[in-house]
């Protein structure tokens, strides 16, 4: 790692969570990094980092120790998304009824709505938290704006496939609109980081402009660097989207 | 009769042509499926693409998009468009901003075809970018234009070198060097389009290389697999480790690490002349005393915590104990913690693969176990 905001924030992990910061690489993995945060039975955060991205390695580094360093602001008292399953089970059979998915054979929709709906509830858990991290580094790490850059206007790229007809022709409408919101929210933050119109363009002619500013409001609203602040923008999220019934906050102690 | 003011003449505006389906839809953080399906978003993007890159300079950008082409024309407030361009784009590509810099070079040799600099920097972005026809077309009109540019036949080499041409790229590479015998790149990239055939001819370039260059990881890693294909392994190692502790998170280092590793894993054996490591059977029967003592849950961290920090490689053919772990006291050396790893995942799983093979020290810890 070159960049010095790379190098501070996994020192500053190591002093704010007591857990030494391991770093290193993986194949074969759609995301950027796997992260592992600390706890008794595997007492090391690990990072690996996508050998596919590594030119991007120091900022995925960076974003993922800003990640750490708001879930473990609280060490006592650390949030885990977990998703409440009867609820859940419910939302995939509806989405498995739902226009397009309904046309396919029963195993393959249900298979098919069962990835979206825990797609969607991933984005919910994971989205708010890397919008938020986003900001943290734009802001901490300046030398890795433009590693930054790339690397997220790489991922609205990818995301911006759900936008595609083919995917929007099968995708259950309720369960698509609300990916695609939260997205807009994501384009539109680095939009207003980066002063450029471009990532906004596609949500802005799906219609989801809106929608964006509105979820975008609740991040502003929520920028202290606590657990607390994230936790309390996913259920802002996840009210507006609908989703609130379908997850429950738990908490682990970090220092047992 | 007065002075009269001449008055300020304007530079032409730069302007240039692009058909839109020469643009590289990767460039815009928008789906390419996304921008097939819908023709007006594909040139609203393409045009805020370019009016973006054209506002840092300031000055006025007109884009406009008629019959599948683009149209830029841009007029500086002050200055020579070509000089304030290329400025631009050079100063993206010493950042690393290689797609920022792209379009730049792009317009610029679509309207200066002939000009050293585009024709230098852009053919290495296309060479490093994989695409090596034009590359190659456009370092060659570089080194006939300027047969004394000694970078430029550099990166000609790099671009003959990556077409599988390494006679050719190593001449290259020596007119380069006779051009200008500082230049380390041409050394660095000699010796790699050598050490395949023949590594004893390689290694002066390397060592010229890192002579000029030593901290370039590139040629600290050519280097040091040269020395380790010339069975000098203790120098390959320790310029090997240079190579990674200068950026451990690039495919260099990657494959440096790999290449420690399996040296570290041979020279382990090879210091007990291929026999059994009593040291390693005494930190084994440790292991499964402690592991004893402890517990499954605890032998599971230990376990887990000596494999992640082994992923960074742990150095087991230095006797220092220059370890410590969180999951139990103590100082340790590498081996004793790759040998409690060892005997960890043998615990949970005895046909588990751990990585090094220390199962004659390991059936000799468990006799003693027993």
């Amino acid at each position: 790692m070159d960049s010095p905001g790379a190098k501070r924030l996994p020192k500053e992990v190591e002093r704010v969570t007591g857990y030494r910061v391991v770093v290193d690489t993986i194949d074969g993995i759609s995301e950027d990094a796997q992260m592992i945060s600390a706890r008794p039975e595997f007492p090391v955060h690990s990072i690996r980092v996508n050998k596919a991205r590594l030119p991007f390695a120091d900022y995925i580094v960076a974003i993922q120790c800003a990640m750490l360093l708001r879930l473990w602001s609280d060490p006592a008292h650390i949030p885990v998304f977990s998703p409440v399953e009867d609820k859940v089970r419910y939302a995939v059979d509806r989405a498995t009824k739902a226009r397009g998915l309904s046309k396919l054979p029963v195993g393959d929709a249900n298979q098919t709505a069962s990835r979206m709906v825990h797609g969607l509830l991933d984005q919910l858990r994971s989205m708010p938290l890397e919008i938020l991290t986003q900001r943290d580094c734009y802001e901490a790490c300046p030398d890795l704006r433009e590693l930054q850059a790339d690397s997220v206007n790489e991922n609205l790229r990818r995301l911006s496939e759900n936008l595609s007809p083919e995917i929007r022709s099968f995708a259950p409408e309720t369960t698509w609109k609300n990916k695609m919101s939260m997205t807009a929210a994501l384009a539109l933050n680095w939009t207003q980081l980066s002063g450029s119109s471009l990532p906004m363009l596609p949500y802005q002619s799906a219609g989801f402009a809106g929608i964006a500013q509105t979820l975008l409001d609740d991040v502003i609203a929520r920028l202290a660097r606590t657990s607390s602040s994230y936790t309390g923008l996913v259920d802002a999220w996840a009210a507006k989207l609908g989703l609130r019934n379908l997850y429950q906050w738990e908490y682990r102690n970090g220092q047992q | 009769m007065g002075i009269q003011e001449r008055p300020t003449v304007k530079p032409p505006p730069f302007d240039f042509k692009l058909r839109l389906e020469d643009f590289d839809l990767s460039l815009l953080p928008i789906a390419p499926a996304v921008l097939q399906a819908d023709p007006q978003l594909l040139q609203q993007a393409i045009s805020e693409y370019y009016a973006g890159l054209f506002r840092p300079l300031g000055g006025t950008a007109n884009v406009a998009i008629a019959d599948g082409v683009l149209h830029v024309a841009w007029q500086p407030q002050q200055g020579i468009p070509r000089d304030l361009l290329f400025e631009r784009a050079l100063g993206l590509l010493q950042k690393g901003d290689y797609r920022a810099a792209e379009p730049l070079l792009q317009s610029l040799h679509a309207r200066f075809p002939d000009d050293p600099d585009v024709l230098f920097n852009y053919g290495m972005m296309l060479s490093d970018q994989g695409k090596l026809g034009p590359a190659t077309a456009m370092l060659a009109r570089l080194v006939a234009l300027q047969p004394d540019h000694s970078h430029g036949w550099t990166a000609f080499g790099v671009a003959l070198s990556r077409k599988g041409d390494a006679a050719q790229a190593v001449a290259a590479f020596q007119t380069a060097l006779k051009l200008d015998p500082n230049n380390g790149y041409a050394a660095r990239n000699a010796g790699a389009a050598l050490s395949r055939s023949s590594p004893s001819e390689a290694l002066p370039f390397f060592k010229q290389a890192l002579a000029l260059l030593p901290k370039d990881q590139p040629t600290l890693f050519g280097y040091g697999r040269c020395l380790h294909q010339l069975n000098r392994t203790e120098e390959a190692d320790s310029i090997l480790k240079q190579c990674v502790d200068l950026n451990p998170l690039t495919e260099v280092a990657e494959q440096a690490r790999t290449l420690r590793t399996s040296i570290a894993h041979h020279g382990m054996r090879e210091k007990a002349g291929g026999g059994l490591r009593p040291d390693v059977v005494m930190y084994c029967l440790g292991a499964l005393q402690k592991f004893r003592e402890l517990g499954l849950d605890k032998t599971r961290a230990i376990t887990v915590e000596v494999a992640m920090l082994g992923r960074n490689g742990l150095d087991i053919n230095d006797p220092a104990q220059k370890y410590t772990l969180r999951s139990l006291p103590g100082q340790f050396s590498g081996l004793h913690l790759v040998s409690l790893m060892y005997v960890g995942v043998k615990q949970f799983d005895p046909k588990a693969d751990a990585g090094i093979d220390l199962s004659r020290e390991y059936q000799e810890a468990l006799q003693l176990f027993k």
